[in-house]
């Protein structure tokens, strides 16, 4: 069912709704099909256009040469006969047929995240992806963060959330422009959720756009939305070894926000500890520690953020 | 469980390619995936019994080729083979290494009738 009208609705279709206009979001979006056209597109240049040509060669197995071989041959036309070979085309000793496509499993989200982040860079726009495991205080850090700085800058957020509004609606209590994409049954965002979102959203030029995704340190690890940057979330009241738990992650996030700090003297947490940890998997991260609660620690985050915008818009 | 989406977009970008060259049936499917890809190998298997399929990929077999993982260290340019991103380089014990095989998801080729 809906979360938002109580619609019935499939339960493995993506959801977008944007607080107070619940009524409009449309219920279904085959994704599928927009990844297959663009695929279309990369793919149908690089690999799929048959290549029918014919090659001259003295030697009776053409197989066991290569093209390059029997391009730098020098050979006569009199004794030849021809074969005509498509580049992707090998043989099977069944006689199938095989075709060469040296493909990225992810190419089709990762070129829609390069389409995204190309739109960004245009507009000037700086965008975060938010990752941590769920419970973190991700969203408090934002709610936090917006209401800081929301006379110095424009903020929009797309939240990312397996179910209900519960997120987007605390964001819009804040202000600033906000869409929920409900995932139903995925564990991640992609970026062509993240398309869709900013075509319904409307971000600003010269803005910052924060995307919080499924709290989940595992799948969207692997999964490019266009972001300028990767920051990971870590809550002190979890496990200081995370980072080498769940390495991909850290491994591929620029920053990583330390949270709840006002609660280590209860905690077994150690910070040198967990920085330690994440240094090993990846040495470029730099951290903040921050209480997104008491607000201690926020201005080094502000600090970045600042710096972060003002190198997209100036530079 | 992010396998599912994974077999999902192997499935569609075979099947492109496989109705631009009149497959009627994909016989095989061959993938480099390495060790620190991110992915399970036991829940791709188990994503590939379970995806739905169409009509092409009903006798689909699936070869996964395991690419070990080699990083090579900042400090003192040493390559080394690791199974797990926190691992020290075994010459200078420096944590500054940088994976340079091992983190594929490669559709590498598929055999068609």
């Amino acid at each position: 069912m809906c979360n938002t009208c109580g619609c019935e609705g499939d339960q493995n279709s993506t959801k977008f709704s944007i607080p107070g206009q619940e009524d409009n979001h449309p219920h279904s979006q085959d994704h599928s099909h927009d990844h297959e056209h663009s695929f279309e597109q990369t793919t149908g240049r690089k690999h799929l256009h048959p290549h029918p040509h014919t090659h001259s060669h003295e030697h009776a197995h053409p197989h066991e040469h290569s093209h390059e071989q029997s391009h730098d041959n020098e050979h006569s036309h009199e004794h030849t006969h021809h074969h005509v070979h498509e580049h992707e085309h090998g043989h099977t000793h069944s006689g199938s047929k095989v075709v060469q496509l040296e493909q990225d499993v992810l190419s089709q989200n990762n070129l829609l995240a390069e389409r995204n982040r190309g739109y960004f860079e245009a507009k000037n726009i700086l965008t975060l992806n938010l990752v941590s495991s769920p419970g973190s205080g991700k969203t408090t850090l934002l709610e936090r963060t917006i209401t800081d700085l929301k006379s110095e800058l424009s903020f929009s957020v797309i939240e990312g959330d397996q179910q209900t509004m519960n997120d987007a609606n605390r964001i819009n209590a804040t202000g600033a422009p906000v869409i929920q994409i409900n995932t139903g049954n995925g564990c991640h965002l992609d970026a062509d959720m993240i398309q869709k979102a900013i075509k319904k959203l409307e971000v600003k030029d010269n803005s910052v756009l924060i995307i919080e995704n499924v709290g989940n340190l595992v799948c969207p690890s692997l999964f490019d939305l266009g972001e300028a940057y990767r920051v990971v979330v870590i809550s002190v009241t979890e496990g200081d070894d995370k980072p080498i738990k769940y390495p991909n992650m850290f491994n591929t996030s620029d920053i990583c926000i330390i949270n709840k700090i006002d609660l280590l003297p209860y905690v077994d947490f150690k910070v040198e500890k967990a920085k330690e940890y994440a240094l090993q998997v990846n040495h470029h991260l730099q951290f903040i520690e921050v209480s997104a609660k008491t607000g201690e620690g926020m201005d080094k985050w502000y600090e970045w953020l600042k710096g972060a915008i003002w190198k997209i818009i100036f530079l | 469980m992010h396998e599912l989406s994974i077999v999902a977009n192997i499935l569609d970008t075979v099947e492109e390619s496989a109705i631009k060259h009149e497959a009627a049936e994909v016989t095989e499917i061959e993938l480099e995936i390495g060790e620190l890809s991110g992915v399970e190998y036991d829940a791709l298997d188990f994503a590939f019994s379970h995806a739905p399929r169409s009509s092409l990929f009903r006798k689909t077999v699936f070869k996964i080729l395991r690419i070990k993982s080699v990083a090579r260290c900042h400090d003192c340019d040493a390559e080394f083979p690791v199974s797990h991103y926190a691992t020290p380089c075994p010459c200078c014990s420096s944590f500054k290494t940088e994976l340079i095989r091992g983190n594929e998801l490669r559709i590498k080729s598929f055999s068609f009738d």
